[in-house]
């Protein structure tokens, strides 16, 4: 983060310190240290959300009109808060809770609070994540602001007073130990996201809160990077999508948020495996638990929704293609996270995802039985996991201009994962609409980054392979009156190799 | 005389022609053994063996109009002997040939890619000839099994009641005697007839009589909602309900048989309508009492026991299935079949008499019932095993005694009309799913019919009557059957058929089954399975009401 403020040190320290004071006083109940509770506590470490020692001041404070909150049309650069509430959909997730879909959620679960005094809902639609059960009267002020600073940046009691004081030459390390997070960093940034995206322990959205009316978590990295607006500097000027920070981000977020997504999931299943264990214990009372979802194994959410969520039809393209890998009627898990995780693991690292003793196959076998061996799962999880943390930790990194050091492909790194997702892609559209969609949203990201290295600009109608991309978009979207889809079967598909094939002449 | 016997082409027997002389009837042509007891009783003496097809057929394929004069002259009083020619209609009795057509093929090919490996055949298989032939579990292997569902299949494996049953003093043989001393099963009883009919059509653990979800997923059609009248019309029925068939030999003393301490008269009774009634019951007995054995085998959950569409549904927001809610279970989890329940009202308000307070109390004793069967299903997905199979220790023997209190119960016109105004009418909160419906649009055709339809006038016994005057009443009143059953039965249920037909609910519910061997379900399957993709509930409840308003 830049830093140029051009204000008197000691003036900003008194405006800091007030502002802080004011902020604490404000709210109903001192700032407090939320303890990991016990429900939480799992193997998995390293997590943003896992660090729960942090404490959370609220949006209030950054968002005063001369530190955050700024006038946009001066330049981003002291308007983050601004651009952010103004633009941000995550503004809005404390709002959202207060809305029809979900009051209906929370009278279709029985929940035993409403929705937006429900530690379940809480723990993602707001900064902090809370204890199993907090009830309306310790609903902070700060909650009020949506999925605001902190969620992401860190609980900023520790920082807030520091970060003032930072330069472009402070060190991160100087900066993450007083809870701050690295959000430059695509990898630490894309873990953060997917905290809540993909979920974490304790942020977990499962199968029951999709029944009653949750919409689905499918996070994609660059994607949802593309969605947001930008409420950081950019390195310079020159046109190109407006979000892009720098040449071919779009495809380092790709290749990074593949990883990191993986891995958050991998995080969750392990989490969710692992109480499975005490499901046996849950009573439940005819309300559905506020604080956090009960233990529930088999769980849904971590199979393909279209492997089940379809109108049964004959004849059926899914006993057409066949069942490969797991048994009739088993079922598939991951279909959303893995289909081109190992092409990453391959391209840039040398690295099987797909066998071995930590492979996504064997976990992949595993989790298709009606009834999945969650200890079985635990342990492959685990040795899964790591694979993905070492990816991530290792993958290849350059230093930037201002020397840190950084994911940043170069473009024969980005045309070969461009070239081998097309190349893999017939046989991953085939599976299913989950893989496909995946192969279009890598295009897309891969292909506009590839043009970006090369001082293009990234989305360009004549362009061949980004016009391309457009018609696959369309064989991927739902029916206008659902929220499946319905159509994709034998006939989209083989448009869709063709497309693919099309593309790949194409490719330069 | 000879007889000729419909052939069949199998893999293995090739044409079978039976010819029999009047003299060798006594004797049958082939005497096929498989040996094992009947699951269903238990038997310490010998052990009940199958017989075979042919051997019914012997006898029971005269030509269904007496006058066109029968090789022999038997006594059609009390069965009209024509069984077997219409059962050659009958979709049983191609239920093995289908294994080998297209469909039963495709399967077999995905299922080798199973365990089961490459040379599996479904043509040899026990998990498919439970149902598509008699091989129950723990049976030896019939030798003759390619005629699909035949007689033995229902009735019983017939090598101790086959004599004894051509005797008119069978007939004075109690029910319970039929059954466990010569394992003759007692179909013309209600409830015992649902069993069998739903041993294959909703399932049976111990018989191994299951369709699994990897057969589903191989390609096996859904197994629809049955209600057992509707299913049964369209065999067509071989038989005759009583009120049908005339006063025969010995009829005051099967009565007292039959229908033990009753307080009505039997000849007065809506056989259909009753029917309807305990079959509504005992398909949820048979659905809950497969979930608990199911949930008891090794292999668990197996998820073909759970309600298909709960998951396999298109998804929309708003969608019906939010709307409506989940009634007690945790959204999202797996949820029964909801069909079975559709008719249990029927029953309930029956043995209620129609009082409105004790219909409650009962229905809340139901309820109740109910709640135990939800509270294991919310325990984990698909349910706790063991508070499912004690959920199902609670519920299933009410179950079964509410079946039974309204089989030996009368059901006249009246009781009828009680049950159609209670088919027509549903509450704010109900929402009946695409099954369901069915469920409820089928009792209505076939109870309405029976109402609207007086049943034949036919010939009763004079003071004395000689054998021979007795077998030609038989005859005469079998013939009066037939011209019944052709005429005003035909015609009242067409009037039923043109009032669905005219508010397009016959159409869209497929309420028309793609019954006897001259259709095929694979050709009407995708039009099913889309009809249930598109079903609404609050299209079904706007026209009920137009049902209810034309039906008055």
């Amino acid at each position: 983060m830049s830093w140029n403020r051009n204000i008197p040190l000691l003036i900003t320290l008194v405006a800091t310190t007030t502002i802080v004071w004011v902020a604490r006083s404000g709210s109903a109940v001192e700032p407090r240290q939320t303890v990991v509770p016990s429900a939480f506590a799992t193997a998995s470490t390293g997590r943003i959300g896992a660090k729960l020692d942090a404490v959370f001041t609220g949006v209030g404070s950054c968002a005063a009109s001369n530190c955050h909150g700024g006038n946009p049309s001066n330049g981003i650069a002291g308007a983050e808060y601004s651009i952010w509430v103004q633009q941000d959909k995550h503004a809005e997730g404390y709002s959202v809770l207060l809305n029809d879909e979900s009051k209906q959620m929370a009278k279709l679960l029985r929940l035993e609070t409403p929705a937006h005094e429900a530690a379940l809902c809480l723990n993602c639609h707001s900064p902090q994540r809370f204890e199993p059960t907090p009830t309306g009267e310790k609903i902070h002020g700060h909650l009020l602001g949506g999925v605001s600073c902190e969620a992401c940046h860190g609980g900023a009691q520790g920082w807030l007073a520091e970060h003032v004081r930072w330069t472009d030459s402070t060190r991160v390390e100087d900066k993450q130990r007083f809870g701050f997070v690295d959000t430059d960093e695509l990898w630490e940034r894309a873990k953060v996201c997917a905290d809540c995206h993909v979920g974490a322990p304790g942020r977990d959205v499962n199968h029951d809160l999709y029944a009653a009316g949750h919409p689905r978590l499918f996070f994609e990295f660059s994607a949802f990077m593309a969605n947001m607006p930008i409420h950081w500097e950019v390195a310079s000027s020159r046109e190109r999508a407006d979000w892009s920070e720098r040449p071919g981000i779009e495809a380092d977020t790709w290749a990074v948020g593949q990883l990191a997504t993986a891995e958050a999931a991998l995080d969750l299943l392990i989490y969710r495996a692992e109480r499975s264990e005490t499901q046996q214990d849950f009573k439940f009372t005819g309300h559905y638990p506020a604080g956090q979802v009960p233990p529930v194994w088999p769980e849904y959410a971590e199979t393909g929704c279209f492997a089940c969520h379809h109108n049964l039809a004959s004849p059926s393209w899914r006993q057409e293609r066949g069942f490969a890998g797991r048994g009739p009627g088993q079922y598939p898990w991951g279909t959303w996270t893995f289909p081109l995780v190992d092409i990453v693991t391959k391209q840039t690292l040398q690295r099987d995802v797909k066998s071995g003793g930590h492979s996504v196959t064997s976990l992949q076998s595993l989790m298709a039985e009606s009834l999945p061996n969650a200890k079985e799962v635990v342990t492959r999880g685990r040795e899964l996991q790591k694979f993905l943390q070492e990816a991530g930790r290792d993958f290849p990194r350059s230093k930037n201009s201002a020397g840190r050091s950084e994911v940043m492909l170069s473009l024969e790194q980005v045309a070969a994962l461009r070239n081998a997702v097309a190349a893999a892609g017939p046989g991953v559209v085939k599976e299913n609409w989950d893989g496909a969609t995946q192969v279009y949203l890598a295009l897309a990201a891969l292909q506009r980054g590839h043009r970006d290295l090369r001082e293009l600009p990234v989305s360009d109608s004549n362009d061949p392979v980004l016009k391309s991309l457009i018609d696959l978009r369309e064989l991927l979207e739902f029916p206008a009156d659902r929220d499946s889809p319905e159509d994709y079967s034998s006939t989209p598909i083989q448009t869709f190799e063709e497309t693919l094939n099309t593309i790949r002449t194409s490719l330069d | 005389m000879a007889v000729r016997i419909k052939t069949q082409r199998s893999p293995d027997a090739g044409r079978i022609a039976v010819r029999v002389s009047l003299s060798g009837l006594a004797a049958l042509a082939l005497s096929i053994s498989a040996s094992g007891p009947q699951t269903a009783v238990a038997q310490d003496a010998e052990p009940f063996e199958y017989v075979g097809y042919q051997g019914c057929a012997l006898c029971h394929s005269n030509e269904p109009n007496p006058d066109a004069g029968g090789r022999l002259k038997l006594d059609r009083s009390f069965s009209a002997m024509n069984e077997g020619r219409i059962f050659e209609h009958d979709k049983h009795i191609v239920a093995f040939e289908l294994l080998s057509k297209p469909l039963g093929q495709k399967m077999q090919a995905i299922l080798q890619t199973t365990k089961r490996g490459v040379n599996y055949k479904v043509t040899e298989a026990q998990e498919c000839l439970a149902c598509h032939s008699g091989w129950k579990k723990g049976e030896k292997k019939p030798a003759v099994y390619e005629y699909g569902v035949t007689c033995e299949s229902c009735h019983g494996a017939a090598s101790q009641w086959e004599d004894h049953h051509k005797r008119d003093s069978w007939r004075l043989v109690s029910p319970a005697e039929k059954e466990e001393k010569y394992n003759f099963v007692d179909v013309r009883n209600p409830l015992r007839r649902a069993e069998q009919c739903f041993s294959c059509h909703i399932g049976n653990v111990t018989e191994g009589k299951v369709v699994t979800h990897e057969m589903y997923a191989a390609g096996h059609p859904p197994l629809p909602g049955i209600e057992i009248e509707s299913f049964i019309a369209d065999m067509p029925a071989h038989w005759r309900v009583l009120r049908e068939k005339g006063q025969f030999l010995h009829f005051q003393k099967y009565l007292e048989t039959n229908f033990p301490g009753m307080d009505y008269d039997p000849l007065q009774d809506l056989p259909r309508t009753k029917a309807v009634m305990v079959g509504g019951v005992m398909a949820l007995h048979e659905s809950i009492e497969l979930l608990s054995e199911q949930s008891a085998e090794p292999v668990w959950p197996e998820l073909a026991v759970f309600d298909c569409t709960a998951c396999h549904h298109d998804l929309r927001s708003p969608g019906w299935r939010q709307t409506r809610g989940y009634s007690g279970l945790i959204p999202g989890r797996p949820g029964t079949f909801e069909w079975p329940n559709a008719l249990i009202k029927l029953a309930i308000n029956h043995r209620a008499g129609g009082d409105a307070d004790k219909f409650a109390s009962e229905w809340a004793a139901f309820a109740e019932k109910k709640a135990e069967l939800t509270a294991a299903l919310n325990a984990q997905p698909f349910g706790s095993s063991k508070q499912l199979q004690a959920a199902a220790a609670s519920i299933l023997p009410w179950l079964k005694s509410l079946a039974n209190d309204v089989a030996m119960s009368a059901v006249h016109e009246s009781q009828a009309g009680h049950a159609i105004k209670q088919l027509l009418s549903l509450g704010p909160q109900d929402y009946p799913d695409y099954h369901s419906a069915r469920q409820v649009l089928w009792a209505y055709r076939t109870i309405r019919s029976e109402m609207t339809t007086a049943y034949p006038t036919l010939k009763a016994p004079p003071p004395e009557e000689t054998l021979k005057e007795a077998q030609n009443r038989g005859d005469q009143n079998l013939q009066s059957f037939l011209v019944w059953q052709n005429g005003p039965q035909k015609q009242g249920r067409q009037k039923v058929e043109d009032l669905l037909k005219k508010l397009e609910l016959s159409e869209t519910m497929r309420l028309n089954l793609p019954s006897t061997v001259d259709r095929q379900i694979t050709e009407s399957l995708p039009e099913n399975l889309d009809a249930i993709g598109a079903y609404d509930p609050d299209w079904f409840r706007e026209k009920l009401q137009m049902l209810d308003a034309e039906s008055k």
